[in-house]
Parts: structure tokens; C-alpha cells; sequence
């Protein structure tokens, strides 16, 4: 499957029947699902050819959407809204530093963003604990 | 003033003693309430804005940051909100004004949020960052794990 963009995530929008609900420098879609849960994405404007990075697609599927990558490609393949109850994947394993730990990093630490991106959340905690404690020494 | 009047002032009370109500709220750190005398229930309480964040303190804001081709993306799992940027200052910003954005929406759609099973949860976080001076909410989004980091926190 090609690398998504952000105006793949539009197009899902558009078919997949979401609500327009702002515009300003994102555009601000939202959805209501039969069970009454509220889902609401963005997506960046004037940047329609840009990838949206594998990552934040990945959330951007399971937490904003609620559909698998199959279901989002199928929904816009199809000009049809996607399959519903729809199969998010699960949550990326293992979790990723929170900005409070990764600003900390380059506060401190000073990594660089290539290091940051190879990091986990306990691998970012780790590295803090360590500074921390040699620093005490 | 009576038992009663310690315990709520009517709105008529309150226009002409609220700068003392105020001070009550924020020196004495005593809330007060404001009370509609006829016609219902309505109500307002006066909070100082240091005790209302205290109390709010375990509503946190658990982010997530992703590296992709070098571009940051800071995400809001909770909230379903994400923000991107060149770099972990521009992502930061860009989140910052989405939860802004989403605080907004949330008060003003209030009685819509409140019946969403997935939202419905989000009143007292949004009323923590909303009750934050705006030069102080980004802090919340930097928040480190009580414990996590015990040097840093």
C-alpha cells in the first residue's frame, strides 16, 4: 500500500460521511457513531500531497478513525463509507515517550531527534533516571 | 450574616459584595456560592484558580510523541487529538491549539459531550486546562508522570 497523505485522510472523510465542522489551519472533521461515541480527526490544509507519517497514521487509524488501514484504503477504493462496527489495530507496542519525558530529554540530555525517535517510553524514562542519578553523585 | 447567607448569596448579594465574595474565594480560600433566589436551582461558585488546579491535579494529559522522517507528532490518545510540526516545538503548539480548539467546542456543546460515551469523561481535564492561565496550559502538556521520573518531577 502507498505511504497515506493528508488528503487521503479527507477523501476517507468525505466518503465515510464526516462532518466538516472547522476550518482554519486544519481542517476539523467529525463523526457521530451509532452507539453515540464522537469521533473527531484533522487534517493539516494545503498540504493534500504530504505523508502523513507511519506513525501518526497508525493513531490517527485507531484512535481518530476507529478502522483498520484495510478499512480505510476499502472506503476510499469503494467511494463507500467504511464497514462499521470497524477493526482498529491494536495500540503500537511499547508505548511511546510522553512530551513531558522527551522535552526532559533534550532539556537535559540534549538527544538529538534521531536518537528521541528510536526511544520507547521506558527506554526514555531510563535514560532520565540515569542522568538524574549521576548527576546527584 | 446568617448560617444561610455564609453558605450562598443571591445574585443580588452577590453584585453588591462580589469583590468580597471574591476576596473570601481567594485570600480565605473559602468558595462561595451564588445563588438564584426564585425561579430554580442555578447556581455559580467562586473558586480560587490555585485551588481548583490542585484539586484538579490527577486530571492529566498523557501524551504520546511520534518520530516520523524526522516531523514530530504529539498525540492526545484520550482526547483523539494529535499535533504536528517540524519540529517538538511546533508539534507542541500545534497541540496546544487543538485542545483549545476542542475546549471551546466542549463548553459551548456541553449537554451533546456529556451524552457521548467516549467524551462524556473529558469535563473535569478540560476544566483543569481551561481554569489554567493560557501562558501556563503548554505546561500541562509537559507533565511527567508523577514518580516516573523521580529526579525530574
Amino acid at each position: 500500500m502507498r505511504a497515506p497523505t493528508w488528503g487521503d485522510l479527507v477523501a476517507f472523510c468525505k466518503v465515510d460521511q464526516w462532518v466538516l465542522a472547522r476550518q482554519s489551519k486544519h481542517a476539523v472533521y467529525k463523526k457521530v457513531l451509532p452507539d453515540g461515541t464522537a469521533l473527531q480527526t484533522e487534517a493539516s490544509r494545503g498540504k493534500d500531497r504530504d505523508n502523513i507519517g507511519a506513525r501518526l497514521f497508525h493513531f490517527i487509524l485507531r484512535v481518530e478513525l476507529q478502522v483498520s488501514e484495510e478499512e480505510f484504503w476499502d472506503a476510499i477504493r469503494n467511494g463507500e463509507p467504511a464497514r462499521r462496527p470497524a477493526h482498529p489495530a491494536p495500540p503500537e507496542a511499547p508505548p511511546r515517550p510522553s512530551a513531558g519525558l522527551v522535552h526532559q530529554l533534550r532539556k537535559h540530555v540534549r538527544l538529538s531527534d534521531e536518537e528521541i525517535g528510536k526511544l520507547s517510553k521506558d527506554d526514555a524514562v531510563k535514560m532520565l533516571n540515569e542522568h538524574f542519578s549521576k548527576r546527584s553523585d | 450574616m446568617d448560617k444561610r447567607r455564609e453558605a450562598a448569596m443571591s445574585y443580588s448579594e452577590a453584585k453588591a459584595g462580589f469583590s468580597a465574595a471574591v476576596r473570601r474565594a481567594t485570600q480565605e480560600h473559602s468558595p462561595v456560592v451564588f445563588e438564584r433566589q426564585r425561579g430554580g436551582r442555578e447556581g455559580v461558585v467562586v473558586v480560587d484558580r490555585d485551588d481548583l488546579a490542585q484539586a484538579l491535579d490527577d486530571h492529566r494529559f498523557q501524551t504520546e510523541v511520534f518520530l516520523d522522517s524526522g516531523r514530530y507528532s504529539i498525540a492526545l490518545e484520550d482526547f483523539g487529538l494529535h499535533g504536528t510540526g517540524a519540529n517538538f516545538d511546533e508539534a507542541l503548539a500545534d497541540l496546544l491549539e487543538a485542545l483549545r480548539d476542542y475546549a471551546d467546542d466542549y463548553f459551548s456543546q456541553l449537554e451533546f459531550y456529556r451524552r457521548t460515551p467516549n467524551r462524556a469523561k473529558h469535563y473535569l481535564p478540560l476544566l483543569r486546562f481551561r481554569a489554567t492561565p493560557a501562558d501556563k496550559q503548554s505546561e500541562l502538556l509537559l507533565e511527567t508522570d508523577l514518580g516516573q521520573v523521580a529526579a525530574a518531577s
